[in-house]
């Protein structure tokens, strides 16, 4: 496997086969709006300030802005380590998680896994006391903490330097993303 | 002629130290091991040199991603020093609830993730999960109030930003603590649950006469000062530890490794040496609990080491909650101070063992010299001198059932280069 394919998050593009094509600056995506669907949705970006690496926290911000005031059914966090998600499982139904993958040659493309998505490359963790995502889902499985609905939103990024800016067509595609996520929640 | 087997084990991964094991047998006979550390040297002392010394807590804290308090209050204490600083009563209760929130995450996440599943046979705490999802539940929530303390006291729980030479930048508001106690007292009674648990683990029947080595307090139990004590007996003033404890490099490590006194022998430093050197300053819980599950000290059983860091939580919980009961915010949060040439030292306790800092800083206040000795460099030795003890206990024809073996034994230490998972990947090598 090429290592360049890999978030800093332990998700992992490489011989990855996404459930649904999503790639594509008109791709379909799975989220369509649902109205009268209960359940408290949780949508979650993994990032850190470096580069395409603040691919999930765009997008988490950007539906934070448009969520004016606070929903009981809808929560956008941004979160440094995929172990946060573990905390703030409670009462989830329905979990969004965005998150950057390291691949030059798309930047900007969109993917989408369901979970269990049995086709996502486990890897194994760069460290003891940093678990990647798949191994917290995982783990959030086995504890009986995570949602019967959990999608995976994966943004192609290609610089990863510190303190960098995101690629413009890093941003460009998460505020497409955010839109997309926006349109398909069902409104009150 | 007899058969040569070279066990190699090529990484030891994570992110706070890249390393492996190499074991050379003649027939059975073990003529060699070797914990190699390969991952490139971090360079840190270098790097303090020329820097403001205000600047220290916050870059030696980014040494290490679990324990950045004691890496950052070394600094602070041995900069203080240098200085001639003396700190309140009030700030110094603070630096101690900060490693009160250190101890819990780590030993938490150490415990319940990292090195139950040893004694339990699963691969991982996800593994172990399926069938103990409460313990290990309870790891995560218990590893959750560490971050939540580190978060209020430190400014975040990764490498906090609050810590300065004199005290924090800013005292916290006295609700942000309080507001921490329900949880705290929960913790309390889950870590005493856990510690009760572990006793129930079954331990392999393997003891050393080991030289343990920790910090030692006439009042406390011991996190951010005190003497260094043996359990030979000896004992010496911070000041004198370069004199007794050397730091060597050896050709299979970019590691320093740390031995004592003039035999260069090798010492071991973590929870069950301080356990086992100030037990009668646990708290009163801890001891209470340490009676009750019949843990007797000194304990020269290394994997019985889980035992004390779980002794270890439940004294950071009652400690914490006692501060956290009767905090008031100070009314200074720092110590002023005007750089001025100077050189200090300290020592502290790291979840993992005692960390020695020393360093010397000109008129300007600028570091011209820093030394770091972090524990996993000085237990390294000693795990090497254990594997080959343990060694001829549990080797077979099954190199793969060997190193599992080892790595258990590596795990003891929660050295910065162990893994919850597989982190021995072993290779064998047959001559004729």
């Amino acid at each position: 496997m090429d290592d360049s394919e890999q978030s800093p998050h332990g998700l992992i593009k490489g011989q990855c086969q996404h459930d649904a094509p999503a790639s594509g600056r008109s791709q379909n995506h799975s989220l369509t709006r649902r109205t009268g669907e209960t359940g408290s949705r949780l949508v979650v970006g993994i990032g850190s300030p470096h580069g395409d690496d603040q691919a999930g926290w765009l997008v988490a911000s950007e539906l934070q802005r448009r969520l004016v005031s606070p929903s009981e059914t809808l929560a956008c966090r941004l979160a440094k380590s995929p172990s946060d998600l573990l905390d703030w499982l409670e009462d989830v139904t329905h979990l969004i998680v965005c998150d950057s993958y390291d691949s030059p040659t798309e930047l900007g493309e969109l993917r989408l896994w369901h979970w269990p998505a049995d086709r996502l490359l486990r890897t194994r963790s760069s460290s003891s006391h940093q678990l990647g995502l798949l191994n917290v889902l995982d783990l959030a499985t086995n504890i009986g903490r995570l949602p019967s609905r959990v999608e995976i939103w994966a943004i192609g990024g290609g610089r990863f330097s510190p303190e960098t800016e995101p690629s413009p067509l890093v941003r460009e595609a998460c505020q497409r993303l955010a839109f997309q996520l926006w349109e398909g929640f069902p409104r009150a | 002629m007899t058969q040569e087997r070279l066990i190699k084990v090529e990484a030891l991964t994570r992110v706070e130290g890249e390393g492996g094991l190499f074991v050379r047998l003649v027939g059975n006979h073990i003529e060699d091991v070797q914990l190699t550390i390969f991952e490139p040297p971090r360079l840190f002392e270098a790097l303090l040199r020329g820097r403001k010394l205000e600047e220290v807590p916050d870059i030696t804290a980014r040494i290490c991603g679990i324990c950045p308090v004691a890496y950052q209050m070394s600094s602070v204490h041995a900069l203080e020093a240098a200085l001639g600083i003396e700190i309140t009563e009030d700030i110094r209760r603070l630096r101690r609830l900060l490693y009160c929130g250190e101890w819990i995450e780590s030993h938490a996440l150490h415990v319940h993730l990292l090195h139950a599943p040893d004694f339990l046979g699963y691969d991982s705490g996800i593994d172990m999960a399926k069938d103990y999802p409460n313990e290990v539940n309870r790891g995560l929530r218990l590893k959750k109030h560490g971050n939540q303390l580190l978060e209020v006291l430190g400014g975040r729980a990764i490498h906090p930003i609050n810590v300065a030479v004199g005290g924090f930048y800013r005292a916290p508001r006295r609700d942000d603590l309080t507001a921490l106690i329900p949880d705290f007292e929960w913790g309390l009674q889950a870590a005493v649950e856990t510690t009760c648990w572990l006793a129930t683990l079954n331990f392999p029947d393997f003891t050393r006469a080991y030289d343990m080595v920790s910090l030692v307090h006439p009042d406390e139990y011991p996190m951010n000062e005190g003497r260094v004590n043996s359990t030979t007996g000896t004992s010496w003033d911070v000041r004198d530890y370069e004199r007794e404890f050397h730091e060597e490099h050896v050709a299979h490590s970019t590691a320093l490794q740390s031995s004592r006194g003039e035999r260069q022998a090798c010492y071991h430093v973590g929870p069950l040496a301080r356990v086992n050197l100030n037990r009668d300053r646990l708290s009163p819980t801890a001891r209470r609990v340490a009676d009750d599950i019949g843990f007797e000290t000194p304990c020269l059983n290394p994997f019985r080491a889980i035992i004390a860091r779980g002794l270890e939580l439940i004294h950071a919980y009652e400690e914490a909650l006692d501060i956290l009961r009767t905090y008031r915010p100070p009314t200074i949060a720092r110590i002023k101070y005007e750089p001025h040439a100077g050189q200090g030292c300290a020592a502290t306790e790291a979840p993992r063992g005692l960390i020695y800092h020393r360093y010397e800083v000109d008129d300007a206040g600028l570091v011209t010299f820093a030394k770091i000795v972090p524990p996993t460099s000085q237990n390294q030795r000693q795990i090497e001198d254990d594997l080959r003890d343990y060694l001829p206990r549990i080797l077979t024809d099954d190199e793969s059932a060997t190193a599992r073996q080892c790595e258990k034994l590596v795990r003891c230490y929660d050295p910065c280069i162990s893994c919850s998972t597989h982190f021995l990947k072993l290779t064998v090598q047959r001559d004729g």
